[in-house]
């Protein structure tokens, strides 16, 4: 063996050029591979960090697919009487606090979460340092108490052991630390303090079971209990509830999905495709390599007739033709581990926001094989069917013909043409599949907001609820805020919402007047924004009709909304909705549903990214008469997003100096977000198509280019016999586009396949699109006939004595 | 039909230096003619017939064939002058491997203006004077070497040329099969059709009318 290795090793250094196209070669596929299996990796494969994390469930409700929300606590507490499927089921409950008073800190909006105490078993993690809830402190009327996690344990106290006890304030509320949960407990959703839920149970809007307050249950399987029988279990609960409580739960389904695919799950079509993308590049590099290795292997003809003439075996010649070309892979191999580590910070800045399992790509062991794995797979691939070819060669007339080979029968030749027809039909695919995911994000790119994000600066603040507790108190904040702001130089307006477009959201059911009421479940649904300040001036949104909110629209005053131009064409065709009355539930707390005037009509703003949900039709209440702590600030300037930042930590600051200002940034980049996953996409696939253009063109180059310096003498033969150049360059250039002919009427069969495929991932646009079809065609042509050009010309030049005298 | 005035091809050995394959060629061929060039290796032969079937460009002098002056023609001119006037056999034949019998007589007709049912045509013609209908479907593998350079020589002659340029045409057979061929030849040129050919074999520079000798590029008999 290790003399093989060493032959092996000579042949790599005597044709150093051939080594290092080969190994770049197949660097490029398996650094491509290698980088995108550590994404699969990393989100998908890699399993969550709590014990048997398999079993651990998420539970909402739905009205059907598409249709998900919260669960109503009612429904929760019977789920978790009813089932005879989970060891646990907890009510988590999603917020963010301020902290603030730790000496020498600033303050610091947190991450926090409400949780059942037996969140904790569900977790199955104990903690770092103290405990977790008591049986005493999960009820209504407990005590305050906190259990923090150990980045936060890290931040704001140092590690200090004496936290536990200590009484820590959260938005002007004290709760006494009494736990700290160890590093890798952040669920759900990033969390950094946990809270009792059960001490605000008693909460009446949380109580009515057609309110589903943002509460997601968790819920850890018994051991040997399967999804299937879970989802069975459920089915029936939720089935029983709906003929109990027809009103509230009509309709209403259970949905039970594995935490690890709630985390993930979305993601799991788009890396299959740039995985299965990837892969296509690397067939393309190996089918390259296999004509490479190929030509080479008849060039080689005489040196194997010697070997045989000496007495090798087939199967010897065949094993050292694969050592070779597995030195070859394995080296490339190497240098694709080192490719797809130096893009981990790419890959890395271009994965989608707030997907913490994108952020930790690490090249590790299950990384490490796969290189490996493809590397050892693509030696068969490629080397295999070359050492075929070579061991099989006649060994009279290798010796008789010279070094020139004879290893050249029919069949070679039609397995090399088959080998540049399938590079042509995968890049074909890849093309296509390209063209759609480009055209797919030009479409979002373009899509209309209905307001203009550029220019405009966002920033959010949680009031504690506890100091602003009347709608006075809150107006009097925010108008400060605005007053202060629109005196900045710079600063055309300013305003405030409260579920703004891409920054939350808030829907709820309304009636027209006069309208029967239909029972819950069947309430037409609207976004509910809560808005202060020259809101609709600084988005740059239009009003039709009416007037906006003004400083007569107070809490006493009759109740008044905007509405937007969906809701007015789809609800008051025909009518002018000026003066219409619509019964809304603001969300004011033992309010309920309101009978309110409709005062304006605005232009359709997008709330929700383009994945999230189908868009409503929008109502916009006054600040003055709906009461909301949860703030987003919106101000348009010409002034750098630092300096505001700035500013506005100042005015807020000097306003309350116990209040954070959070999450400041242009809302230019909240929209760019939005489209992570297309940008990901279509970058990656950009990058994997021009990678196989280039192969296939170069595999088509050497193909023809090799193939031309085999019928030299066919060649020498046509010119003496009366073909003109023109005519020889013809012969090549038809070799050349017959192949694309053929390989593009197969990749079109897997490219309608793969757009397919594609079409769940895709905005707006057909899978079959004419154009993109039409423009890649071109383009294949194009590379077809660069890379047929010159060995075409090369050919013409054949001087048919010298041809002629060579034989 | 050939006239060749101060004929001359050389290759340059150094800026200043030349080494002289052909010197002084003046050489007339008349219509009908059968002419058989002859010499030792080395002495220019193959390089003037090469030079007369117009795939040697880098020569001096004049060379009239026929009415046409080749020595002011163009590449192309002279591409379409070789078509229309001359037919080349080669010593190895030079049959296309890839190719039937059939298709390697089509060839020639296929770089020439000729429609599709006159090549179908002139192929079944050629294939039945040369008695090869039998063999139109095989590879040139599958024929012996008489067989392959009776192609070779329907293969020239199919596009009806006035000139046949032949490179020891017979080189490659046994004396049998050599007969055959030069028997051929004669019968061509009974036909009125001019023949060139190079040859080491008195015997089959009998068959022709006149013999050229050259040594070392020079014409020493035969010359007219």
């Amino acid at each position: 063996m290790m003399t093989y290795l060493r032959f092996a090793l000579r042949q790599l250094i005597k044709n150093p050029a051939f080594s290092a196209v080969a190994i770049i070669t197949l660097a490029l596929g398996i650094g491509a591979n290698t980088a995108i299996f550590s994404i699969v990796n990393a989100v998908l494969l890699r399993p969550l960090p709590y014990p048997d994390a398999d079993r651990i469930m998420v539970l909402n409700e739905s009205s059907g697919p598409g249709q998900d929300y919260s669960v109503a606590l009612p429904d929760y507490f019977d789920w978790r009487n009813d089932n005879t499927v989970f060891e646990h089921l907890a009510a988590t409950h999603k917020e963010s606090r301020n902290l603030s008073g730790i000496p020498g800190r600033e303050p610091e909006r947190v991450s926090c979460a409400s949780v059942t105490r037996n969140f904790f078993n569900i977790i199955g993690l104990p903690p770092e340092i103290g405990r977790t809830f008591s049986e005493d402190e999960d009820k209504v009327g407990a005590p305050p108490v906190v259990v923090i996690s150990d980045r936060l344990w890290q931040r704001a106290f140092n590690r200090d052991p004496s936290v536990i006890g200590r009484s820590i304030n959260l938005h002007d509320q004290n709760f006494t630390v009494i736990g700290v949960m160890p590093p890798q407990m952040t669920s759900p959703q990033d969390s950094d303090a946990w809270f009792s839920i059960m001490r605000r149970s008693n909460n009446p809007a949380w109580m009515d079971r057609s309110h589903h307050p943002m509460i997601f249950v968790w819920g850890k399987l018994k051991a040997g209990v399967t999804v299937d029988q879970a989802r069975t279990e459920m089915k029936g609960i939720a089935a029983r509830l709906e003929k109990t409580y027809p009103d509230t739960n009509g309709k209403v389904y259970a949905v039970v999905t594995p935490l690890l695919e709630n985390l993930v799950g979305k993601y799991r079509t788009n890396l299959g495709l740039l995985l299965g993308a990837v892969g296509l590049v690397l067939l393309i590099a190996c089918a390259n390599l296999a004509n490479l290795f190929a030509a080479r292997g008849a060039a080689r003809a005489r040196e194997f007739a010697i070997h045989a003439a000496v007495g090798a075996t087939r199967a010897q010649i065949i094993r050292k033709l694969l050592l070779e070309s597995f030195l070859i892979a394995f080296l490339g191999g190497a240098l694709g581990f080192f490719i797809a580590v130096w893009l981990r910070d790419s890959l890395i800045a271009l994965g989608p926001e707030g997907v913490s399992r994108f952020q930790q790509i690490s090249f590790d062991l299950p990384v490490l094989g796969f290189t490996f794995l493809i590397a050892s797979l693509t030696t068969f691939i490629f080397g295999l069917w070359p050492a075929w070819q070579a061991s099989r060669a006649d060994v009279q007339l290798a010796l008789k013909t010279g070094s020139a080979g004879s290893g050249d029968p029919p069949s070679a030749r039609r397995a090399r043409d088959w080998l540049v027809i399938s590079e042509i039909a995968l890049t074909l695919t890849l093309l296509v599949a390209t063209g759609l995911v480009l055209k797919s994000f030009s479409r979002m790119q373009s899509l209309q907001l209905g307001y203009e994000p550029r220019g405009l600066f966002t920033a959010r603040l949680e009031l504690p609820w506890k100091i602003y507790s009347g709608r006075e108190k809150i107006g009097t904040f925010t108008k400060t805020l605005l007053d202060r702001l629109g005196a900045l130089p710079g600063v055309q307006s300013a305003g405030i919402g409260s579920n703004s477009p891409l920054m939350g959201g808030w829907q709820t059911g309304f009636v027209r007047e006069g309208v029967p009421t239909p029972s819950p479940s069947n309430l037409p649904s609207a976004d509910l924004e809560v808005i202060t300040g020259d809101y609709f001036a600084t988005f740059k949104v239009p009003l039709l009709r009416g007037r906006t909110f003004n400083e007569r629209d107070t809490k006493d005053s009759p109740r008044v909304i905007i509405i937007d131009q969906a809701m007015a064409e789809q609800f008051f065709p025909g009518e002018d909705p000026i003066g219409k009355r619509l019964s809304v539930d603001a969300g004011n707390d033992e309010e309920g549903y309101v009978m309110s005037e409709i005062v304006g009509v605005v232009a359709r703003m997008r709330f929700h990214a383009i994945d999230e949900m189908a868009p409503l039709p929008a109502i916009y209440c006054s600040m003055a008469q709906a009461q909301r702590t949860s703030l987003d600030l919106f101000v348009r300037s010409g002034m750098s997003a630092a300096s505001l930042t700035k500013s506005v930590r100042d005015i807020v600051s000097s306003t309350d100096p116990s209040q954070p200002v959070f999450d400041a940034r242009p809302m230019i980049d909240r929209v760019q977000e939005t489209w992570g996953t297309q940008r990901l996409l279509s970058f990656l696939f950009s990058i994997f198509a021009a990678l196989a253009l280039l192969l296939a063109t170069i595999g088509l180059y050497g193909l023809l280019a090799y193939t031309t310096l085999k019928r030299v003498r066919e060649i020498g033969i046509r010119l003496a016999l009366g073909a003109r150049p023109a005519q020889i360059r013809a012969l090549v250039l038809s070799h050349g586009m017959q192949l694309l002919l053929i390989g593009s009427a197969i990749g079109l069969l897997s490219a309608f396949a793969l757009s397919r495929a594609l079409q769940s991932v895709l905005f707006e646009v057909k899978g079959i699109d004419p154009k993109i079809y039409l423009g890649v065609g071109l383009l294949l042509f194009g590379a077809t006939l660069f890379a047929s050009w010159i060995p075409a010309r090369r050919a013409s030049l054949v001087d048919p004595i010298e041809a002629l005298r060579t034989e | 039909m050939i006239k060749l005035r101060n004929l001359e091809r050389s290759y340059p050995l150094t800026k200043e230096k030349f080494f002289y394959v052909l010197r002084e060629i003046n050489l007339e061929v008349a219509e009908g003619d059968f002419v058989s060039i002859m010499g030792p290796s080395g002495a220019g032969k193959s390089t003037l017939l090469h030079i007369l079937g117009m795939h040697d460009h880098g020569w001096r002098g004049e060379y009239f064939l026929g009415e046409d002056a080749v020595h002011h023609l163009k590449p192309k001119e002279r591409a379409t002058l070789r078509n229309e006037q001359i037919g080349f056999v080669f010593q190895q034949y030079h049959l296309l491997d890839d190719l039937t019998v059939y298709e390697n007589l089509d060839i020639p007709l296929s770089y020439r203006r000729y429609s599709k049912s006159e090549r179908a045509a002139l192929v079944a013609d050629m294939l039945d004077r040369f008695q090869i209908v039998g063999k139109k479907d095989l590879y040139p593998r599958q024929l012996s070497g008489g067989q392959q350079q009776l192609v070779g020589v329907a293969r020239a002659i199919i596009a009806e040329p006035n000139l046949l340029l032949a490179d020891e045409p017979t080189g490659n057979l046994h004396s049998g099969q050599g007969e055959e061929i030069m028997e051929l030849f004669r019968k061509l040129n009974n036909e009125g059709m001019t023949i060139v050919q190079v040859t080491h074999s008195e015997k089959n520079a009998s068959y022709g009318k006149r013999v050229i000798q050259l040594r070392d590029g020079w014409i020493v008999k035969g010359e007219q």
